[in-house]
């Protein structure tokens, strides 16, 4: 019978011995197939992978990795924010302060908060270009519906994980982005008012005083938005991305073409038919997920990280006067992907802040029940056609977009002044351009008999309709939002 | 039969056991219903701390054919031999406060431009602005209701 403590001893010397076996065989045995499979597929944080990864969807030039480089952007956002709420104190009289500290006392503060913030600003970007990389290789179509509107959710997280973060240094920036933003929510009244219900039904004022916490921006609000951009959007982000991933390993990869794996052999040299049939069989149009597509998101992720410590360094996140109630910023600039909105706003709040947006909304959460051709999938611009009409159809766009903004702006808008309300609701830039863009899109699709192309033209014209007049706001606004050049 | 054992249900009259079942769920789905409409409720504020009834000051604060922005309430406050008017400065656009041009008002976040009576001359504003209810406290203080509209011919004599 031996001693408990003999038998302990024992136990723990076994452990050791095969915790270094383990580490060892990672270090030289992750050379077989099949460790290397094992090493993807019994790895919880990895096995979001399949076992091997087609070639095609690893090409840099085909996703330009941007749904890799959006989650790392996710990833190094999360680590500084933590490292943020350290310092933090999401209170009225302290977050100016607390935020003022963080880059003028805390040592190394002001560059975790310029990483965040431009990481913010990226990550905007980064997945609104990740949506219109998945929509022009048509990769939404068959059983990636659900995916694609998984996406559309995340994108409209990330946009209130930004705003939500605007508002948290309490700045005159924060203070009248946010008091703009939730007039823009109630604006719902200028139809209700209409109708002379907004004593009964008022869904906007509703849901302004739900976000703002009462009926002007305060404390309550801090805390609120506090609340989202710490707690609700992280959890919520980091659900949907799993179902994200997940989405994607049930569709079998990325949305590749039909002969995707034809075009990975015969780009590898194999030209004859039979020779690219056996190749095929050995699954050479394949590499195993560790190590190839493990580099190529280390690469995505190092390069995200080396661009915002650069940034960083180089350039420091705005941080303006104290809040002032009675004063605004003039101009009162909202971030740099709410100035489309913002100008739209400038000729009707509801129409531009609400109406024009949603439709948008609603139009691209439509495109993969609107559009079911499979053909074209996995090719940008799903062709020689595609090509033709989404160059043709932003042209379009852009004559249309500056034309009509440069009547707006040049001749003014000032015509619906004396017309019932409602016209200076139906009859505005942003309600009459959304107007021109289905219309052409409509003609494309008559003329062309496809979905696939009606779709494209859509989001041709509204892609760049949306840049002209983001421009417009970012550049072309001056004090008292008046024109300059 | 029982439907739940079988897995489908036959045609004909529901059963006693259905009908029990099916009530059975019904509640526990009431339930969960009643339950999350109480979690949805608590965010909603009930308990708005903003105060309307805006307390000015001795009248004197005020003298004659002045008018006067009082900061933090974003309110000009008008006085004439006639009496007391105030006019609210925020925007029926979209809430930013404006500025006075001298004959008028100009808001500076989307260039909506009023009159000195508050009508809209120019821009995104789809209403004039508000001129809000002047009234004197038992102690003589001044007051504006900012949650009472009334038209801009209405003085408060003191």
């Amino acid at each position: 019978m031996p001693k408990p403590a003999h038998i302990i001893r024992q136990n723990l010397r076994a452990s050791l011995t095969s915790a270094l076996t383990v580490l060892r065989r990672v270090r030289t045995e992750r050379t077989s197939v099949r460790e290397r499979s094992r090493s993807v597929s019994r790895n919880f944080f990895l096995h979001m992978h399949s076992t091997r990864t087609h070639l095609y969807s690893l090409r840099p030039g085909f996703t330009l990795g941007l749904g890799f480089l959006s989650f790392s952007l996710f990833l190094i956002l999360t680590c500084t924010g933590v490292l943020l709420m350290v310092y933090y104190v999401p209170s009225v009289e302290q977050a100016y302060g607390s935020v003022k500290d963080i880059s003028t006392v805390v040592a190394g503060g002001r560059y975790i908060r310029n990483i965040h913030r431009w990481g913010a600003h990226g990550m905007v970007a980064v997945v609104v270009l990740h949506l219109v990389r998945v929509f022009f290789t048509s990769a939404y179509t068959g059983t990636r519906r659900v995916n694609w509107m998984v996406g559309i959710l995340l994108l409209c997280m990330t946009i209130l994980f930004s705003f939500s973060g605007y508002l948290l240094p309490w700045d005159q920036l924060a203070f009248w982005a946010v008091t703009i933003a939730s007039n823009i929510v109630a604006s719902t009244r200028e139809l209700t008012d209409l109708a002379g219900i907004t004593a009964v039904v008022d869904p906007g004022g509703f849901l302004r005083r739900l976000l703002l916490g009462g009926d002007g921006v305060g404390q309550d609000t801090l805390t609120r938005f506090y609340l989202l951009h710490v707690v609700i959007l992280p959890i919520a982000t980091i659900v949907f991305i799993g179902v994200h991933f997940w989405r994607i390993r049930k569709s079998d990869g990325l949305a590749i073409p039909a002969e995707a794996d034809d075009l990975v052999l015969k780009a590898q040299g194999v030209a004859d038919p039979v020779a690219r049939q056996e190749a095929r069989l050995r699954r050479e149009h394949t590499v195993l997920s560790w190590p190839t597509a493990l580099w190529a998101e280390g690469a995505v992720l190092l390069a995200a990280l080396a661009a915002l410590m650069l940034f960083a360094i180089l350039l420091d996140a705005p941080l303006l006067a104290p809040a002032d109630i009675s004063m605004p910023e003039n101009p009162a600039k909202s971030p740099w992907y709410f100035l489309g909105v913002q100008e739209l706003v400038s000729y009707s709040s509801f129409t531009g802040g609400v109406l024009v947006p949603l439709l948008l909304l609603v139009a691209v959460v439509a495109v993969p029940f609107v559009d079911r051709e499979e053909k074209g999938t996995g090719y940008w611009f799903g062709g020689q056609q595609g090509k033709r009409v989404v160059i043709l159809s932003a042209l379009v766009a852009l004559v249309l977009t500056i034309g009509t903004m440069a009547i707006a702006i040049g001749v003014g808008w000032q015509w619906t002044r004396n017309a019932p309300a409602v016209i200076t609701l139906i009859a505005n830039p942003g309600s009459i351009l959304a107007t021109m863009y289905a219309v052409w899109s409509w003609g494309v699709l008559r003329s062309t008999s496809s979905t696939k192309m009606g779709v494209f033209a859509l989001v041709s014209c509204s892609l760049i309709g949306g840049i002209i007049i983001t421009i417009v706001g970012i550049w072309l606004r001056g004090p008292n939002w008046e024109f300059v050049w | 039969m029982n439907a739940l054992q079988d897995g489908r249900h036959e045609a004909g009259p529901l059963s006693r056991r259905d009908a029990l079942a099916k009530l059975a769920m019904g509640s526990v789905a009431l339930s969960l219903v009643t339950a999350l409409l109480v979690f949805l409720r608590v965010p909603i504020p009930s308990n708005l701390r903003e105060r309307t009834l805006i307390r000015l000051g001795n009248p004197d604060r005020f003298p004659f054919n002045t008018f006067t922005f009082v900061a933090e309430k974003n309110i000009f406050i008008y006085r004439t031999r006639q009496g007391f008017r105030a006019l609210s400065a925020l925007c029926p656009h979209l809430g930013c406060v404006i500025t006075s041009t001298g004959r008028g008002f100009r808001c500076p976040c989307h260039g909506s431009t009023f009159d000195a009576q508050g009508t809209v001359l120019g821009g995104p504003a789809p209403k004039p602005l508000s001129w809000l209810k002047v009234g004197l406290a038992p102690d003589g203080q001044i007051t504006v209701d900012t949650s009472e509209r009334v038209s801009g011919e209405q003085f408060l004599r003191v």
